[in-house]
């Protein structure tokens, strides 16, 4: 690929992607339907981006992020109806509670390794669905929580139509690039992804490992949250199974998976194609009488990608130049 | 004061006592090597010094400065650099990426790019390299890398653990011939090696067998030692 191709490629698209997801909700034949899949692909791309930076850029495969999502989710909407706080105030709250929680959960399991700290992040995941199950009347438990429905309020951060949602998506997927790219460049990003390689060298070299690890899980959950508190108020509603099941916890990984570990763009491309394909089979799938044939198929191109593409779609463009 | 001291060394895992009772010192500007064969302790020690590992009883010091109970950055950070076995390559880093990580722990943070030069002018195979993968380096590049990243550290003392395993004769002389130029920059070395023909560098040096010291002494009271010949040249 000759170099204007490449620069048209790496600036020219995505801001070419950028301006038409931008005009979307202003065309009369994109109806409320396309407008909502969008959403949820914003918000799985800016979800899966705050996983990228723990688990891509530091190497930690955290199965335990649906717990910053449910704190943010929750604590935004729980200061929301039992407060009145905005939610504008109520996602930094979130944010803080996520970080006082991450800070002990990474004190517990970052100097484990491998497979040991996955598992670690797992059994706090089921720690917090059982307590927000049992804390019926504060969480709502198996049920969930519900916000208290205002209608249109900029104020109250809801809207009926999702096209708002469409512009704060863009900007949680911009700002986490950015946040992406810019830890790729500095020294923490070489700090973590020294300790990724190999923790034993880079502590022979002067990395405080364990300062680094906890440094970017601190941020991934700081950014997890945030797009947390965004999920509740696009969504209305937050219940355990989708905040801290099993099943929520390897979502989070897809993106950052199918697109490429430790890339900026790959949770971009690989949330944008997952949310493609599972709206084009289920429509097809509504069509046959077949429901949930999504899950298939993530499931299908997960295994296609390790397979063919193990550094995701980034890196089988790469290897392609 | 020794710039290494190291004196009634125990390092256990477990139950299993990998070194007992070691000690040993030595000087600025010496090359001071740990010689023995598998399972003797060498590396044992070498990971007890950078606070890999803790001691079971014992005391490390440099420059009657206390190195056990710090955390292995600090002792980096200390001037300490420890190359470990098996070279040790971050394999999605570039050339220049590997060694940068290296200068977190350097004592001279405004001379990075001097640093770097040095490195490249001592090691002229990495700056060919500079933008590769160091996973993609050969095994004697990934040695000049590894030792090149402890290099740029400036450091006092440079932790060496057989950097001529799985090196060919030609690439493991290339090595060698590099160490003997770092040692006429000033750095001392501590080697590890299984390898008697790093004895050719040495100053002195302890033999090990089993996790005690078998024999210490000058280079030439180690070359001629029973140990040596039997294990090594076959007489």
């Amino acid at each position: 690929m000759d170099r204007r191709a490449r620069q048209f490629g790496r600036v020219a698209l995505p801001l070419l992607v950028l301006a038409v997801v931008a005009i979307l909700p202003a065309l009369p034949f994109v109806n409320n339907y396309i407008l909502a899949a969008i959403v949820r692909a914003l918000i799985f791309i800016s979800l899966g981006q705050a996983w990228n930076i723990v688990a891509g850029i530091g190497g930690l495969l955290s199965l335990g992020h649906g717990v910053f999502l449910g704190l943010g989710g929750y604590v935004t909407g729980l200061l929301f109806n039992l407060l009145g706080w905005p939610p504008w105030l109520g996602v930094w709250v979130g944010v803080l509670v996520s970080l006082a929680v991450a800070l002990v959960m990474g004190g517990m399991t970052l100097r484990m390794r491998g497979i040991f700290f996955a598992l670690a992040t797992v059994a706090v995941s089921l720690a917090f669905d059982q307590l927000a199950r049992h804390y019926v009347d504060l969480t709502g438990g198996d049920n969930g929580l519900a916000l208290k429905f205002m209608g249109d309020s900029l104020w109250a951060m809801q809207s009926r139509s999702p096209a708002p949602f469409v512009y704060a998506g863009l900007v949680f997927v911009v700002v986490y690039y950015g946040i992406t790219r810019w830890i790729l460049a500095s020294q923490l990003g070489l700090e973590m992804r020294a300790v990724r390689d190999d923790e034993t060298a880079a502590a022979a070299s002067g990395v405080a490992v364990f300062r680094t690890k906890m440094l970017g899980f601190l941020v991934s959950a700081a950014m997890t949250a945030l797009a947390g508190g965004l999920y509740m108020q696009f969504y209305q509603a937050i219940d355990p199974e989708s905040a801290f099941g099993l099943g929520q916890a390897i979502q989070l990984q897809l993106p950052a998976l199918i697109g490429g570990l430790g890339t900026a763009a790959g949770p971009i491309l690989g949330g944008a194609l997952m949310i493609v394909l599972s709206e084009i089979t289920n429509w097809g799938a509504a069509k046959l009488g077949f429901v949930g044939v999504d899950l298939l198929v993530y499931g299908l191109v997960l295994l296609l990608v390790v397979l063919w593409a193990p550094k995701g779609i980034v890196g089988a463009l790469r290897r392609r130049r | 004061m020794s710039l290494l001291a190291v004196e009634g060394l125990s390092v256990a895992y477990g139950d299993v006592l990998a070194v007992r009772d070691v000690s040993f010192a030595f000087e600025e500007g010496e090359v001071f090597v740990l010689l023995g064969a598998n399972g003797a302790g060498k590396t044992s020690i070498l990971r007890c010094i950078s606070g890999m590992v803790p001691a079971r009883g014992g005391a490390v010091t440099s420059g009657g400065r206390r190195l056990n109970g710090l955390r292995p950055h600090q002792v980096a950070r200390a001037g300490i650099s420890h190359v470990p076995e098996g070279r040790r390559i971050f394999p999605n880093l570039t050339v220049e990426e590997n060694l940068a990580v290296s200068f977190i722990g350097a004592r001279a943070h405004d001379n990075a790019a001097g640093a770097l030069a040095a490195v490249y002018e001592f090691f002229p195979r990495l700056a060919e390299r500079r933008r590769q993968f160091g996973g993609t380096l050969s095994g004697g590049e990934q040695q000049m890398r590894a030792s090149g990243r402890a290099i740029m550290n400036v450091p006092k003392l440079l932790m060496l653990d057989e950097p001529s395993l799985g090196l060919s004769p030609v690439m493991s002389e290339l090595v060698f011939e590099r160490l003997a130029a770092i040692r006429a920059q000033n750095t001392t070395i501590l080697l590890v090696e299984q390898n008697a023909t790093c004895l050719e560098l040495a100053t002195r040096g302890v033999i090990l067998q089993n996790g005690r010291v078998l024999l210490s002494g000058e280079r030439e009271a180690l070359q001629d030692s029973e140990f040596v010949r039997r294990a090594y040249l076959g007489v």
